[in-house]
């Protein structure tokens, strides 16, 4: 308890290094992303192995999936940045 | 912290001075827009003898820019159907304007992707493009989406009304600042790498090298920085730049095109579902 108060009163003698806590927590945000990227591409090669003859189609599908996916990581690290720079 | 950046941002508002208006990378979109319209004119004027007769085989460069219009057709085609044809000059302008500013970093001036306001405007074309397809399509019945369930929801249904616009434009916006800030620290690293390289080796020592190196080199590491870089960046500019330019360049067009379809009624053929079969 004794370690948690002086923790609190070390972060709130200098509050910018809260900011960085912040932008480090953002990292959390990737978590998802990269687990459900990773559920696509299973699927993905899943259903390749099943029919093959629609390999180019799933293919396409695949990336535009993962570019969507991807949106909130990039999101995350526009936060971060923002956090960085203007915060 | 609030203060300084709403300072920062109502500072100068109403000043015309031409430091706060001229932005480098609104500078490299300006020319992105000249290239493309040098380039259009002067595919006009090749195509003008083939407008007659359209069925014509075309070579060479010709081939390739038919090829390229035919396949914009048929992407939008698949995606929207056939009477929506005419959403291939959109898509097509946009898949130009979009990949070319986003491999524009390539030639060293400022990318113009990674300034807020070139994503931000491409976002609005999006969302001017579906609300005019909405009001066009469903006349008086577009306004009853503001107060879609009762009248208590006009607020939120306002704000929800910028979301495509904002999520378009984050979403490239982004992954070229990604592409940029990773780009950036490689620089840096692979720079500190070969100066402490090559400054050992004594090639550099006159005054004149060390001097000269602030023309060519963005660091203060002289000309023994320069070595490293061009033997590892560019797999990584291939990456950042081509391969994710052009996936986004599609993810765009595609999102733009979806969000639009689905302002159009519900009977015809174009319904989402045939989409996802599509897609």
């Amino acid at each position: 308890m004794e370690l948690l108060t002086n923790l609190v009163n070390v972060l709130a003698s200098d509050p910018t290094g809260m900011v960085y806590i912040g932008i480090g927590l953002m990292a959390i945000a990737l978590a998802g992303s990269g687990v459900m990227e990773g559920a696509i591409c299973m699927k993905t090669v899943e259903s390749m192995a099943r029919n093959p003859e629609m390999y180019s189609k799933l293919r396409t599908s695949m990336i535009i999936g993962c570019a969507l996916t991807e949106t909130t990581a990039i999101y995350a690290l526009v936060i971060a940045i923002l956090m960085l720079f203007v915060g | 912290m609030n203060s300084v950046v709403l300072d920062s941002i109502f500072d100068g508002f109403l000043s015309f001075e031409f430091d706060d208006w001229f932005v480098p990378e609104i500078f490299s979109s300006l020319i992105v827009i000249l290239i493309i319209i040098v380039l259009s004119f002067v595919i006009h004027f090749m195509f003008k003898d083939s407008y007659k007769d359209p069925l014509q085989e075309q070579k060479g460069f010709k081939m390739v820019i038919a090829m390229g219009v035919e396949k914009v057709e048929n992407f939008v085609v698949e995606l929207m159907g056939e009477n929506n044809r005419n959403f291939a000059g959109l898509a097509s302008a946009l898949f130009i304007y979009v990949f070319l500013a986003f491999i524009f970093g390539l030639t060293g001036l400022a990318a113009p992707m990674t300034y807020f306001g070139v994503c931000l405007s491409l976002g609005l074309i999006t969302l001017f493009m579906i609300h005019i397809t909405a009001v066009r399509n469903q006349k008086m019945k577009y306004f009853k989406r503001y107060v879609d369930p009762i009248f208590v929801f006009l607020p939120i249904n306002i704000i929800t009304t910028f979301t495509p616009a904002l999520s378009l434009a984050l979403r490239l916006f982004g992954n070229a600042l990604g592409g940029f800030c990773i780009m950036g620290i490689v620089y840096f690293g692979l720079e500190n790498v070969s100066s402490a390289i090559f400054n050992n080796l004594g090639l550099f020592v006159g005054n004149y090298w060390a001097n000269a190196g602030g023309f060519f080199v963005s660091g203060a590491e002289g000309p023994a920085g320069i070595f490293v870089a061009p033997l590892v960046a560019p797999v990584l500019h291939l990456y950042f730049d081509l391969f994710s330019g052009a996936i986004q360049t599609l993810v765009f067009v595609t999102l733009t095109m979806i969000q639009i379809l689905q302002e159009f009624p519900e009977d015809e053929s174009t319904s989402l579902n045939t989409v996802s079969q599509n897609l």
